[in-house]
């Protein structure tokens, strides 16, 4: 199914549930959620329903128990105690025995062929199925706040298939939370025609980021990062990871647009993933700009329970009585540590991924223990050189970041950086070159004109200005405008048609 | 209520706009090729008596505009590259939903090929871009691509660009870069289909043979004979067409099966690879093995244009003043056309001479003593072809050298080495040539020729310096403009 094809399959499936009564629309989402998965991922189909069918079970064992505990502390309330104490442990049995299962399940079809080859055995060829990590994630999400008592458990196993499959989602994501999706999924928002325009807008603005962008910039990124690193100096290894920064946010953030649209058509209000990015003065505030579902996932699901785990806790008891800021500032840092490991690892495993992934923890623990010295020599006032300077610093950190993420392995990612200081080469970025690398003179032209309008709309964005709701509200004539014009660059201008391998979201893969 | 209205007039409104936008992109972006073949053909459909249909053998072979200029005949080739005959069948079926000529021509080369399509997806756009979007192009693209196994030379699977072929804007949509300022006009189908292919090559070495396969289930065999029955049901005759080329065996024993399939139908085939003394493959091949160059085209042509006229009701327009004066422009256009193309090889002596197989262009050739190509038989066979005369179906078994006006004082000048002064009126159907160190004055249509060794004149008036370091000179005397045309010393 291409991108094109998801559109109209998103606007029909909309179209139909906006005929129907609220409360069946949700029939018709898991119906269009399953057309969609059986075409995609047929051979993945049982194992969302695997994950789906313990996830629910578990839900609804955990929900038994705690409502046996709520009826035998009204009976004997003396023991509540004991009695809370042993029903939080039941169901951290169950969620504990359902999340193993659903991430081995997750490990399996991630890392088996890896482990395989790593000890020279030939792979097994397994297919992941489309959106196993996402799905995943909101199982356990889900486990973990009926587990905890946050949430109750769903008793419709039909709509809790819903929340599972939701098919917008399942490309990459976001991460939904089942305390917000629960009741939309109920009743879904009656779409008005001012909204149904500015979800158009939203897809329209992710196709264009996608296909007209990402997918242009994706062939010169390969010819500078799929090949030996010394095959290139630093000058043509900056172009390279500058367009791969370009490319990875369109690809991912235009997907993710593209997906909230379609969600919003059918009335749902999927969370935000992406929230200017690269406006962001340090890495810890450019994590939380940047997969923003994945980041508070990892905050509610990994940081906080890590930080505040028994062996942390008495850690920092101990360090306290010598030093009391390292004692307050070492549980984040162990946690961003952690969780930017388990990031990485859950990009690949492999050791670009991993050196990614610790190389965004070590920053992120490094600014944790030197919070308090940043602190103290904070301006009250920052000026605006000051923000500039930060944004351009973090900027620099992440697409160093990018080296690793984007190169084969870690060797390959160290030789580029090592290149930038050592090996400058100039003359390699020349017109001449770019035509060979699949950057050619009319592609270099849209690729700037195209990251400078991305470029001014976050800037509006970042001012706080709402750009949808302001082009849907215009006089019809130049809102049609607007939207011809998007339409049609995307038609023109777009990466698409025989030769194009549709649905090749970078995202897809994890 | 009023309210949703509104909202439906608004986004009624806008799909009717970007339809049209895309419309008009779709036009933009479309690759020009298919205008030009098939172009002329749909903004005026009714006004051909004979529809030409075929591959690129018959794009190559037959000329409809030299159809025009010999017998006044209103003809298209919309045979296309690549096209096998179950996509023949779908093209004239598309152009006789649009017209009912009086006769249609079928080429039937590659007639035992094995599958519906070639590998070459491109071919395909070629043949259908053009054609707007309806049932019967739906139908075509359906049927031709429902093998799901049937992939192109780049793997893609032919079931897959079907929507590709329905709607070109999916496949040229990326094709910007490429557009110019030409893009935005409308496309001259200058050559009505038909496409001068300028080379020469040496053929491949063939043998005639009597043996004749035997008729398959092939998609060949089969879309001929549906083909057939279309313009039978439109009451539309049909002519069978093998244009000439080195055939194979195997091509001679696959190909074969049509003349019985035309007995069959009680219709004529003109398999020209049987007639082999048509052309002279020595000079009319535009590649080794299949193609024909103009001068064999316009042999063919002129065969077909004859054969047409002698067996069918057929009217020459020459003098109908409704379809006359716009055919006579567009020749005009189109005698420009072939001099241009004569312009672009006078620098190689070879294609220059083929190209002067013109019925339409006389010659004035002046080679100096000792010039090297007394000692070039390729050219010195194409000096014979320039003055060769037809052969047509009653001159049955003659050969080759039949056709030739004996040009007697070429040989002698070979022998000599002295100088020679060919003089071909086209117009006049007559020749004249000596050799010598003077010449006397030529009487031709265009006037008196004279040379005198250094200085070639019409009517006295000096026409062509003879400087002696040229291989031969030549005058162009354009039969239509009714003056000289070009002046060449070529080296």
């Amino acid at each position: 199914m291409t991108l094109f094809a998801l559109t109209v399959y998103g606007i029909f499936a909309a179209l139909i549930c906006r005929i129907l009564p609220q409360k069946y629309r949700w029939i018709i989402m898991l119906i269009a959620s399953c057309g969609f998965y059986s075409v995609r991922c047929l051979s993945g189909l049982p194992y969302i329903l695997l994950t789906a069918l313990t996830a629910y079970l578990a839900g609804l064992f955990m929900n038994r128990i705690q409502s046996h505990a709520a009826e035998e502390t009204a009976l004997r309330p003396d023991a509540k105690k004991e009695i809370r104490t042993k029903c939080r442990r039941h169901c951290n049995q169950a969620a504990g025995i359902t999340l193993v299962f659903n991430l081995c399940l997750l490990g399996f079809f991630k890392y088996a062929d890896s482990v395989l080859k790593l000890s020279g055995q030939s792979p097994l060829g397994l297919v992941l199925p489309l959106g196993i990590s996402f799905y995943t994630f909101q199982a356990i999400g889900y486990l973990l706040d009926v587990s905890g008592g946050k949430i109750q458990a769903e008793r419709n196993p039909a709509r809790f298939a819903l929340f599972i499959s939701f098919f917008p989602q399942l490309l990459q994501g976001p991460i939904g939370r089942y305390d917000t999706l629960a009741s939309q999924y109920r009743e879904p928002e009656n779409t008005s025609f001012q909204q149904a325009l500015q979800a158009l807008l939203l897809i329209f603005w992710g196709l264009l980021k996608k296909l007209v962008i990402a997918d242009r910039a994706l062939g010169f990124v390969g010819a500078v990062f799929d090949v030996p690193a010394a095959t290139y100096g630093a000058s043509m290894n900056i172009v390279g990871v500058l367009l791969y920064s370009l490319q990875q946010y369109c690809d991912f953030s235009g997907g993710i647009d593209l997906v909230i649209g379609i969600a919003e058509l059918m009335g749902i209000h999927l969370p935000q993933n992406f929230r200017q990015p690269y406006f962001s003065v340090s890495l810890a505030d450019f994590w939380r700009r940047w997969h923003i579902t994945l980041g508070s996932w990892m905050r509610d699901y990994v940081f906080y329970p890590f930080a505040l785990s028994k062996p942390i806790t008495a850690l920092t008891k101990h360090i306290r009585k010598r030093n009391t800021v390292l004692a307050r500032t070492l549980p984040a840092a162990l946690g961003n540590l952690l969780v930017f490991f388990l990031v990485g690892l859950w990009h690949g495993a492999t050791s670009n991924y991993i050196l990614w992934g610790l190389y965004n923890g070590f920053i992120l623990a490094f600014s944790s223990l030197m919070e308090p010295v940043y602190k103290k020599h904070e301006l009250r006032q920052p000026s605006a050189m000051l923000h500039f300077f930060r944004i351009l610093r973090t900027f620099i950190i992440v697409n160093i970041g990018w080296f690793f993420d984007r190169s084969q392995n870690g060797f390959d990612a160290f030789a580029r950086i090592h290149s930038l200081i050592a090996d400058w080469r100039p003359h390699e970025v020349s017109a001449t070159v770019l035509d060979s690398m699949q950057l050619p003179a009319h592609d270099r032209i849209v690729l700037v004109i195209g990251a400078l309008i991305i470029l001014f709309v976050s800037i509006l964005r970042e001012k706080g200005i709402n750009i949808r709701h302001r082009l849907s509200t215009l006089p019809f004539p130049l809102r049609w405008l607007i939207f011809l014009s998007m339409i049609l660059s995307v038609v023109i201008f777009g990466v698409w048609g025989s030769g194009y391998e549709e649905a090749a979201f970078l995202y897809y893969q994890f | 209520m009023k309210r949703i209205l509104i909202h439906i007039f608004d986004i009624i409104l806008f799909l009717c706009v970007l339809i049209l936008i895309l419309l008009w992109l779709s036009h933009v972006l479309l690759r020009k090729e298919t205008l030009v073949r098939f172009g002329g053909f749909l903004d005026k459909p009714e006004q051909y008596d004979v529809l030409i249909v075929g591959d690129s053998h018959t794009v190559n072979a037959i000329y409809p505009m030299e159809l025009w200029n010999s017998y006044g005949l209103t003809s298209y080739n919309l045979s296309s590259y690549g096209n096998t005959l179950p996509v023949t069948y779908w093209i004239t079926k598309l152009a006789l939903e649009r017209t009912t000529p009086k006769v249609v021509v079928i080429g039937i080369k590659d007639l035992g090929f094995p599958e519906k399509l070639t590998a070459s997806s491109g071919d395909l756009h070629t043949a259908f871009d053009c054609f707007p979007l309806s049932r019967t192009k739906i139908e075509a693209i359906w049927d031709l691509t429902d093998n799901p196994n049937a992939s192109d030379d780049y793997g893609y699977r032919f079931q897959d660009l079907r929507a590709e072929y329905l709607f070109p804007l999916l496949k040229y949509h990326s094709r910007w870069p490429e557009i110019t300022a030409g893009d935005f006009g409308s496309t001259d189908s200058l050559q009505k289909g038909g496409t001068m292919a300028v080379d020469l090559a040496v053929p491949n070495e063939y043998t005639i043979t009597e043996d004749v396969g035997t008729e398959d289930s092939g998609f060949g065999y089969q879309y001929l004979r549906k083909t057939i029955e279309l313009c039978q049901s439109k009451n539309i005759d049909v002519v069978l067409i093998n244009p000439p080329y080195p055939a194979t065996y195997e091509s001679q024993v696959l190909d074969g099966v049509a003349y019985y399939i035309a007995q069959e139908y009680g219709i004529p085939c003109l398999d020209f690879v049987y007639m082999d003394s048509i052309v002279d493959y020595n000079v009319d091949m535009f590649d080794s093995f299949s193609h024909l160059n103009p001068s064999g085209a316009r042999k063919v042509t002129d065969y077909l244009g004859k054969y047409l006229t002698d067996h069918y009701p057929l009217v020459n327009h020459k003098n109908d003043p409704v379809i006359a004066p716009e055919w006579e422009k567009e020749y005009a256009e189109y005698d420009q056309y072939k001099l241009s193309h004569i312009d672009l090889r006078q620098s190689n002596p070879d294609l220059l001479l083929m190209l002067l197989h013109d019925p339409g262009l006389s010659v004035i050739l002046y080679i100096p003593e000792h010039s090297d190509i007394y000692h070039n038989d390729l050219r010195l066979r194409l000096i014979q072809n320039m003055a060769r005369r037809h052969l047509f179906e009653e001159d049955e078994g003659m050969e080759w050298a039949d056709a030739l006006f004996p040009l007697e004082e070429l040989t002698e000048a070979c022998h000599s080495e002295n100088s020679y002064l060919l003089v071909i009126d086209r117009n006049e159907n007559r020749i004249f040539e000596q050799t010598g160190a003077s010449f006397t004055p030529i009487s031709s249509g265009f006037g008196s020729v004279t040379c005198d060794g250094k200085m070639l004149f019409i009517d006295n008036d000096p026409q062509l310096t003879l400087d002696n370091d040229a291989s031969f000179y030549l005058l162009l005397y354009d039969e239509l403009t009714r003056k000289i045309e070009r002046k060449y010393s070529v080296q």
